[in-house]
């Protein structure tokens, strides 16, 4: 019996070197995703990095402009503004990214179950994504401070809710994709139970298009997170956030709009970095794309 | 000796790509003549798709190519985008693999011929209908008037097929390059459209680069085989000296490969050529014969230098060291 | 090799219909993919089906793995009718067939290495575990021709010859008595095709599976398979040893198909007066009435009106030869095309 030879291989590493050459010939994505953990970091380490704590108020120093004290000046209350912004990455970040974990954990199991399954499974999910979606996330989140009460908890909820049905699409799609592949049919040949092929076939293959999708999930829920603290409907002062720094800004709009344009740069930077990384992570990852 | 109607010599393309380079044809040379069939050969990753798209500028950007091809006394790997959209379709014109996807869904089968024809020879809309009707005739699909309307998702796999042959020769050009036409189809419907082909030839007198991987299409139809390995030219004979007394390992090899029907006399079924080993890694444009490593014939030779293309025949060329009628020395 | 009693596997008049279209969408329709096809195959035996497109072999492969459920008729895998058998049922007797399928590409999972692949079916159906499970994988690789360290790698990194080798090794891992090799080599380089074919010949010596092989390509079921059977438009036109099919065939489409199939000898390609059949072959939703072939048969002037009225029943002409076909005689007479195929007979 003949041995077929094998050129010298290194193993999956290789894929992984790969992957980052084409990651880092997309300058765009590389300082979305510099700037991105940048946040993270200032996120983490907010009380080593604020000079101040967000609490603290300065008496002599209202409404101050940026001085060699207060970086970004100060508020009406004499809050430092960028300690403010500093720890209210902190809300932000979590917000965005805790409502996605949460999104994710419905949407995976739910999407895999009716795009592998389908029969009466498919359309009854369908509707119930359709129906949920009809609740633009503001409604839900409304509804749930009038019954639970306004809070960062459960803002994480609405928005978590919110997201849901985007999420379920996707796992969906690439369920009813990976079911007609050669290898699942093979498995199913083989007698696999079911089970085995969603864990071992399905999902495995899907976490590309999951992980991207999260990653363009987590800014618009940043967003959702400023929206709702600026209506009063996350975050409660005294904690913080850039949206309730925004809510608070509105009055001195004329006299100090630095208020509001720093944690508003603070959302667009945020934002626009994950995004620009979740890009380029969507064509490194395609097998489609050349370079 | 009258001028070739295509001169290619030294022929090289590399392809810059994340894995690095990719050398993916290697100083290919071959002449074509009027009127001839040339049956360009070899298996995948060979490249002899990618010499025949560099002939009309259809490689990605990644590529590079180098060389001369001459036609008309210009070198068209190295005209002017303008005067390559001239060439392209009119005076040499190509049809894919597919003919699934090389026809644009969303226009009748008509309109993308008249396109053609509009475009180059700038004939009126009646007048390129009626060609138009013309072609679809002349490619034997039936009921052509009523044809000409439909989209291509109304037509089998075969009839696409002859539509593209229909649009590719619609200006009468002096080269028709053929990359697997015949490929995608079942063996009934190649029948047919190598017949076509055959037809076609004679009744317009088209020269024909046939790509292929099956030897037996290329021994139904070519005039001239060139034999293709990792880039290079490995053989190079007309067909009937080629199939008849091959020289190259590769191409024994290869020939040797093939179940064939009627020569399984008795119930003792021999097995099958196999060629042991992998085609070479083309990130490095190889210094040594291509086919070295999984030769019977190499040795310190063969390892260490390029095989220069030595005529064995009137007519027949072989790169290798040690050419010979048998599988090993 | 176990004696075994019977065939391993019986098909009995099998049908598969699809529906098209949906509730919602006003033109449905039926394709009639599979259209009452019946076949054995013994102990040991290789069974080459072929057919072009639209001929419904694939279909049949998918049936009788139950990767499809007929619509009707009946599969017995030795001796046991599974053709309704629910999934948990069917476990079990999964055991004794597998499927190879042409891809090789997408018949692996890219995400597993390929000793886990090798290694499912026998970790599925109990057969080993730990240690002794990489010692079986490690066998299989050699048997297959693959040096075993290459467990370790991942699908894209072997050749489209290697992971056919793989594709075989998982599919007869827990030595099945069925293999269905689906178009195996078809998307494969011709030098990779030879050592392919050649190693499914070798295993079948050695192991002694039966196998039902699909191809378009006659001159592999020449060289591999003992039995063979032509498909058209979902239905079978001929069935017979492969020595009385190459040298004696009896249905028009057969001897087109065998006229039409190129032979890479230029001498005798371009000698042969080639048989090319006009028309496309028609849509499996909209199967002629009467015989399927009568739309593209050279003879159809002779077999009309009865072909289009009637179907040609497959027909036992002796010597183990069916054919359907009205112009074919009781006794084997049938008309020629063309000229003996190839030089044989």
């Amino acid at each position: 019996m003949s041995y077929v030879e094998v050129a010298p291989l290194s193993p999956a590493a290789r894929r992984r070197r790969i992957l980052r050459r084409r990651f880092l010939r997309r300058p765009l994505a590389v300082v979305g995703l510099a700037v991105a953990i940048g946040f993270v970091i200032v996120a983490i380490f907010a009380p080593l990095i604020a000079p101040y704590d967000y609490k603290e108020t300065d008496f002599n120093a209202l409404l101050a402009h940026p001085s060699r004290d207060h970086l970004f000046g100060t508020d009406a209350l004499g809050h430092d503004i960028f300690s403010q912004v500093v720890f209210g990455a902190r809300a932000s970040m979590e917000a965005g990214v805790v409502a996605t974990l949460l999104a994710l954990a419905v949407a995976i199991p739910v999407g895999l179950i009716a795009g592998y399954y389908r029969g009466w499974v498919d359309p009854v999910v369908a509707r119930l994504t359709d129906a949920l979606l009809a609740f633009p996330f503001l409604i839900l989140a409304v509804g749930l401070a009038a019954i639970l009460g306004p809070s960062l908890r459960n803002a994480i909820l609405a928005l978590g809710i919110g997201a849901v049905p985007q999420l379920i699409r996707i796992a969906r799609g690439e369920a009813l994709a990976l079911r007609e592949e050669d290898y699942v049919r093979a498995a199913i040949a083989n007698g696999a139970s079911d089970f085995t092929i969603l864990r071992r076939h399905i999902l495995p293959n899907m976490m590309s298009t999951i992980i991207v999708q999260a990653t363009l999930t987590i800014p618009i829920l940043i967003i959702g997170e400023a929206t709702l603290s600026f209506l009063g409907l996350g975050v409660q002062p005294p904690a913080t956030s850039w949206g309730v720094q925004l809510r608070a800004a509105q009055d001195y709009l004329f006299d100090a709009p630095r208020l509001a344009i720093y944690p508003g740069v603070a959302i667009v930077l945020a934002t626009l970095s994950i995004n620009l990384f979740g890009d380029g992570l969507r064509d490194v990852l395609d097998p489609r794309t050349q370079r | 000796m009258t001028t070739p109607l295509l001169d290619v010599s030294d022929l090289s393309v590399r392809f810059d790509t994340d894995d690095g380079a990719v050398h993916a044809v290697d100083g290919l040379g071959y002449t074509l003549g009027a009127g001839e069939v040339l049956g360009l050969v070899g298996e995948s990753g060979c490249g002899k798709s990618v010499s025949a798209l560099s002939l009309l500028g259809l490689l990605p950007s990644t590529a590079t190519v180098t060389g001369e091809a001459l036609f008309e006394g210009a070198n068209v790997l190295n005209v002017s985008p303008r005067q390559l959209r001239r060439i392209r379709g009119k005076e040499i014109s190509f049809v894919f693999q597919e003919p699934m996807t090389s026809l644009n869904p969303v226009f009748t089968v008509g309109k993308q011929i008249s396109e053609v024809l509009r475009k180059h020879l700038e004939l009126s809309s009646k007048q390129a209908r009626k060609r138009t009707v013309e072609l679809l005739e002349l490619v034997r699909i039936p009921a052509a008037e009523r044809r000409v309307d439909e989209y291509p998702h109304q037509l089998s796999g075969g009839m696409r097929q002859r539509v593209m042959i229909a649009m590719a020769v619609a200006c009468d050009p002096k080269i028709l390059i053929a990359d697997e036409p015949t490929t995608a189809l079942d063996v009934t419907i190649q029948a047919g459209i190598l017949d076509l082909m055959r037809d076609l030839r004679e009744r317009l007198g088209t020269a024909i680069i046939l790509i292929t991987h099956n030897l037996g299409v290329v021994a139904d139809i070519a005039d001239r085989v060139v034999v293709m390995y990792a880039g290079r030219k490995a053989e190079e004979a007309p067909v009937r000296e080629l199939f008849a007394n091959p020289q190259h390992p590769y191409t024994i090899g290869l020939l040797n490969a093939i179940p064939r029907l009627g020569e399984e006399e008795g119930n003792g079924r021999e097995r099958l050529q196999e060629i042991p080993g992998r085609v070479p890694s083309l990130s490095e444009p190889l210094d040594h014969c291509a086919f070295a490593d999984r030769c019977p014939r190499a040795d310190d030779l063969t390892r260490s230098s390029v095989p220069p293309l030595e005529r064995v025949g009137t007519d027949h060329l072989v790169a290798c060291f040690h050419p010979g009628g048998e599988w090993s020395r | 090799m176990v004696a075994v009693e019977g065939p391993v596997l019986e098909v009995n008049d099998l049908k598969k219909h699809f529906q098209v279209g949906s509730s919602l969408s006003p033109r449905g329709g039926t394709v009639y993919a599979v259209d009452g096809v019946s076949l054995t195959i013994g102990p040991g035996e290789m069974l080459g089906l072929v057919g072009e497109s639209g001929s419904g072999k694939t279909t049949v492969a998918n049936c009788v793995v139950r990767l499809l459920n007929p619509t009707s008729g009946t599969i017995k895998l030795k001796g046991r009718d599974i053709t309704q058998l629910s999934r948990r049922r069917l476990r079990p007797l999964r055991r004794e067939m597998h499927i190879v399928f042409q891809d090789p590409y997408s018949s692996l999972n890219p995400r597993m290495t390929v000793g886990q692949i090798v290694g499912e079916p026998l970790r599925m159906h109990r057969f080993a575990r730990g240690r002794e499970l990489d010692r079986h994988v490690e066998e299989l690789f050699d048997k297959v021709g693959l040096r075993p360290e290459l467990r370790y790698r991942y699908p894209h990194e072997l050749s489209g010859g290697q992971r056919q080798r793989v594709g075989l090794a998982r599919a007869l891992s827990v030595s099945p008595s069925l293999l269905i090799a689906d178009e195996p080599v078809s998307a494969l380089d011709v030098s990779v095709q030879a050592a392919i074919l050649n190693l499914l010949q070798d295993l079948q010596r050695d192991m002694g599976f039966s196998c039902l092989f699909i191809t378009h390509d006659l001159a592999t079921v020449e060289f591999l398979c003992d039995r063979v059977a032509v498909m058209y438009l979902g239905k079978i036109v001929e069935l017979a040893t492969r020595e009385e099919l190459f040298t004696h065939p009896k249905h028009p489409y057969t001897q087109a198909l065998l006229s039409a199939a190129v032979t890479p000898d230029p001498v005798v390609q371009r000698e042969r007066k080639r048989i090319v059949l006009e028309g496309d072959i028609p849509s499996p939703m909209a199967p002629p009435s009467g015989c399927p072939f009568r739309t593209r048969c050279p003879l159809e002037p002779e077999s009309a009106p009865r072909s289009h009225e009637e179907e040609p029943a497959l027909r036992d002409v002796g010597r183990g030869h069916y054919v359907a076909c009205h112009l074919v005689e009781p006794g084997g007479a049938a008309p020629q095309l063309a000229e003996p195929i190839l030089g044989r007979g």
